[in-house]
């Protein structure tokens, strides 16, 4: 019973952080291209898929673990607060992946004295990264509601 | 058989280029140490970065901090940059100094112009201040050079969260600017409405070198690989961010373009990145066969790379100077023909390379 319980919550977090990190991904090449075609520069429909699943690939390095660990440890904590408020459970999850997102590019640029993902230098693209968290949030969720609730 | 000779060959070929050279420790113990000029009595300016000048005499012995130095910001990338000796410095003791100026909100490339009077500076005078200011203490640029006309170059970076600003002329961030020994502007700069901006689409520019045919050599770091050697001429956009060939560190595309009309190709790239920091072109008789090239300090590869380059193109590489192991923050030719180079430690070194004793040419 416990394993299932356990499957059931890896499954669930390893769907949310990819989802997660993909939307942040595609996000980030969308406000970069922005940036370019800003500068003058065209960027052809086919560009702009080349460049999302190059970076979809090439931010997997780094990028994914940072959002999947800051994903955990909200989760963690979402899940705990919704022992005593469970009718906020979706609310706490969905704060929680936004949150952690917006956590992990606000300590990235606090560390490094830069901002590391591009994207995150408008507030917009801060927030849209925080939304791609919030996807994230509500899928796991969604995924690991309990019985009793359905 | 062949096979083995070659193998051999390769195996023996470090050690024959590493005997062609001896390397002497001049002066030790210089705190981040990032860039030296030589006095006229044989003896070493070298500034800290943490915001120091210092004298090196002729033996070796460094001298206690110069009063009169101006207050940098120290952070980051941030503090005391170059130091450049007055064409007429013998006449009239000036010199420049490139700094990050300003504090962490408002930070920015300054430029100051001093007397040399002993081991103090006095008649300090801000030349220029790199506009807008920044609020990153990363990407300052900050290398000096002058033209033939006794103008004055400097470089400047894009400050790392404003690279767009590479391509805005009325910015001053990711450009290389010229002024006049006493801050004003020349007449025949490129860019009537963006007076100060002799060449734009910079990252962060980190060496920079005038051969004596006039031809201004520039390198630039690059992100995740994208290091440039630029041969600079006025008016000329370099073309970052719109034109890179490296990566954000990020791991992503800054942008799908590695080059695009009206925009200067490298003459050399380095992907991954070596991060090239001081250039010197060497035209001295002590190294006849480097007669003309660039010599590149590295920070990341640690070693200096000798560039051949011929009518504008590269047309070869050689790693030297790897057994230092260090992080190599700039390269000089002395008065004396040596090489000179500053090591980027805590405990940093200023390193001569002469010809091996017994070596048969130079």
């Amino acid at each position: 019973m416990f394993w299932r319980w356990l499957l059931r919550r890896a499954a669930a977090f390893l769907v949310a952080a990819l989802a997660t990190y993909v939307l942040a991904a595609i996000a980030a090449t969308q406000f970069a291209l922005q940036r370019i075609v800003d500068l003058g520069l065209p960027v052809s429909p086919l560009q702009r898929a080349t460049t999302t699943g190059q970076d979809l690939l090439g931010m997997a390095q780094l990028y994914l673990p940072i959002l999947a660990v800051g994903l955990a440890v909200a989760l963690l904590m979402a899940g705990l607060l919704s022992r005593w408020w469970r009718a906020g459970r979706y609310l706490l999850m969905i704060a929680a992946g936004f949150g952690s997102v917006l956590a992990a590019n606000l300590i990235m640029n606090w560390a490094f004295d830069i901002t590391p993902i591009a994207a995150a230098r408008s507030l917009a693209g801060l927030l849209t990264q925080g939304a791609a968290g919030l996807v994230g949030g509500w899928l796991f969720a969604r995924m690991t509601k309990p019985p009793a609730a359905e | 058989m062949k096979v083995l000779a070659m193998t051999m060959l390769l195996v023996i070929a470090p050690s024959v280029l590493a005997a062609e050279y001896e390397l002497e420790t001049v002066a030790a113990n210089l705190t981040f140490p990032w860039s030296l000029a030589f006095l006229p009595d044989g003896e070493l300016l070298v500034t800290e970065r943490p915001g120091t000048l210092r004298r090196v005499s002729v033996g070796g012995k460094v001298s206690e901090p110069f009063g009169g130095v101006p207050q940098v910001y120290v952070a980051g990338q941030g503090g005391l940059f170059d130091v450049l000796l007055d064409p007429e410095f013998a006449a009239n003791q000036r010199l420049y100094l490139s700094f990050a100026g300003g504090d962490p909100e408002r930070n920015a490339t300054t430029v100051v112009s001093a007397r040399l009077i002993g081991d103090r500076l006095e008649q300090v005078e801000t030349l220029l201040e790199v506009s807008p200011v920044k609020d990153t203490p990363v990407h300052y640029g900050g290398r000096m050079a002058f033209l033939a006309d006794g103008s004055l170059l400097l470089t400047t970076g894009d400050g790392f969260d404003y690279r767009e600003a590479a391509q805005a002329l009325a910015s001053e961030l990711g450009k290389v600017l010229r002024v006049n020994r006493d801050g004003t502007v020349p007449s025949d700069n490129p860019f009537p409405k963006a007076p100060r901006v002799f060449s734009f689409g910079h990252r962060n520019p980190q060496g920079l070198a005038v051969a004596s045919d006039g031809t201004v050599y520039l390198h630039e770091h690059g992100p995740a690989g994208g290091d440039e050697i630029n041969i600079l001429v006025a008016g000329n956009n370099y073309g970052w961010p719109a034109i890179t060939y490296g990566l954000d560190y990020s791991g992503a595309r800054v942008s799908p373009y590695t080059e695009w009309q009206g925009m200067e190709q490298p003459i050399l790239h380095w992907t991954p990145s070596i991060a090239p920091s001081g250039m010197t072109v060497y035209e001295a008789d002590l190294f006849p066969e480097w007669q003309g090239d660039l010599l590149v300090g590295a920070l990341k590869d640690k070693c200096v790379r000798r560039i051949e380059v011929r009518q504008g193109a590269v047309v070869g590489q050689e790693t030297l100077f790897r057994e230092l192991d260090a992080r190599i923050r700039d390269v000089r030719t002395g008065p004396d023909g040596a090489v000179y180079l500053l090591t980027d430690e805590p405990a940093g070194r200023v390193i001569r390379a002469i010809p091996a004793a017994g070596r048969g040419s130079g």
